[in-house]
């Protein structure tokens, strides 16, 4: 019986005639690449500072902006804690973190227009609050979003998956699509592909009461299930104590 | 990590990472393709590759993730040709060992597959293999152990096809 470890240990390549590009063609490359993603940014950026700037400015004086039927709470004796707490951690697990005042959305990675959550709704929050981590590609955005009760968090919640079902039938195979993971009663995770060579979003949105934690992650490897789990894994992971404090915003709060 | 930094950096890396990861998928023109494109990207994500500990294992995992994603990515599009399991890609002859050995390594399951080529032809100890798979110590030597002893029986099975057919 051959040893397995030999064999590998002295794994060769034959045949492997190499044509690389010249380095300087690949540092061109990179170069343009980078100017793309700066120049989607920016594209991405500034659209949704004019698409929220009015809204949030609306929410912040407690004007609904929806034309939906007002929700019927479950019970009209609960009040809901409508602001954010000062003392919220809403950058747990994220240590270098900073706010993101006004809410920014990375509205360059979705797949359909209007297909990422949003501030304005319908319904529209009340308060939100959002922190932003760079990694070494990408990184971390969270979102706490405030809402006038459960009723319109949930009504929120079900708009999202909504637009992520119907924009994941619509862009199924392309290069550009959006993958509905996994939903419940409280909670959606869902993916927005943003290039054939893999690089993706990953998002979860959280109900507890009235609000809505949105956590989004940007990793390479879509379409492979054990990155996505990973994922998700570490999302919970981090965004753990922020769900823990997330009890104030319930029925009962904590 | 300046031009010359880099130029020195992909071509002292380019082919090593190349094999690794043909060993990891098993397609030379899949893997040469990816390591190519994970080299464009550590360039346009240069100033926070110098901040990466193991620049190489930075592009190593982004072209192995950039390699599953097409093949994860071609069998959702339907698409006829499946790639990174594809047919002959070899432009040479390679020995009928080396060819047992890829054949045998394309059976295991990814994660086995990974733990081994990174650990025995990448050379590097396993809390690095641990580091950059992103598991527990543990859990890679389980899956050495259980790779070495699949690979051992694959080897051995073709071994015995092999005799089998000359003996006929």
């Amino acid at each position: 019986m051959p040893d397995p470890i030999d064999e590998l240990e002295n794994f060769s390549t034959p045949g492997l005639t190499m044509n690389p590009l010249p380095a300087s063609e690949v540092r061109r490359r990179g170069t343009r690449m980078r100017r793309r993603n700066h120049a989607i940014a920016a594209i991405g950026g500034v659209a949704a500072v004019a698409i929220i700037a009015t809204p949030l400015a609306m929410a912040a004086s407690n004007t609904r902006t929806d034309t939906n039927p007002p929700v019927t709470n479950p019970s009209p004796s609960v009040t809901w804690v409508t602001a954010i707490p000062a003392d919220f951690p809403l950058a747990s697990g994220l240590p270098r973190a900073t706010a993101q005042d006004p809410y920014e959305a990375q509205a360059d990675a979705d797949a359909c227009d209007g297909l990422g959550w949003s501030p304005d709704g319908p319904p529209a929050a009340v308060d939100v609050q959002q922190v932003v981590q760079t990694e070494n590609e990408g990184g971390v955005d969270r979102a706490l979003a405030v809402y006038a009760d459960a009723d319109a968090a949930t009504q929120a919640r079900l708009a999202l998956e909504a637009r992520v079902q119907e924009c994941a039938t619509a862009t199924d195979g392309k290069a550009r699509s959006t993958e509905l993971v996994s939903s419940d009663g409280s909670s959606l995770v869902y993916l927005d592909h943003v290039s054939d060579a893999g690089d993706m979003f990953e998002h979860r949105a959280l109900q507890v009461g009235n609000a809505l934690l949105l956590d989004t992650v940007y990793s390479l490897g879509g379409g492979d299930p054990t990155v996505v789990q990973r994922n998700l894994q570490a999302i919970e992971r981090l965004s753990a104590p922020a769900v823990d404090a997330m009890c104030v915003f319930s029925a009962d709060p904590c | 990590m300046d031009e010359r930094e880099f130029d020195d950096f992909y071509a002292a890396s380019f082919q090593r990472i190349t094999g690794q990861v043909y060993a990891m998928i098993g397609n030379r023109d899949e893997a040469q393709e990816c390591v190519q494109e994970a080299f464009v990207r550590a360039w346009a994500h240069r100033r926070k590759l110098e901040k990466a500990e193991h620049p190489e294992a930075w592009v190593r995992t982004t072209a192995y993730r950039l390699a599953v994603s097409r093949w994860r990515r071609t069998v959702r599009s339907r698409r006829p040709a499946d790639r990174a399991v594809g047919p002959a890609f070899e432009s040479a002859a390679p020995s009928e060992a080396h060819v047992a050995l890829v054949a045998a390594l394309k059976q295991l399951p990814e994660a086995q597959r990974q733990a081994l080529v990174l650990h025995h032809i990448a050379d590097l100890p396993v809390h690095d293999v641990a580091r950059e798979v992103g598991v527990p110590e543990g859990t890679i030597k389980a899956r050495l152990s259980r790779g070495r002893a699949a690979l051992a029986a694959l080897l051995a099975d073709d071994e015995g096809h092999a005799e089998g057919l000359s003996h006929a």
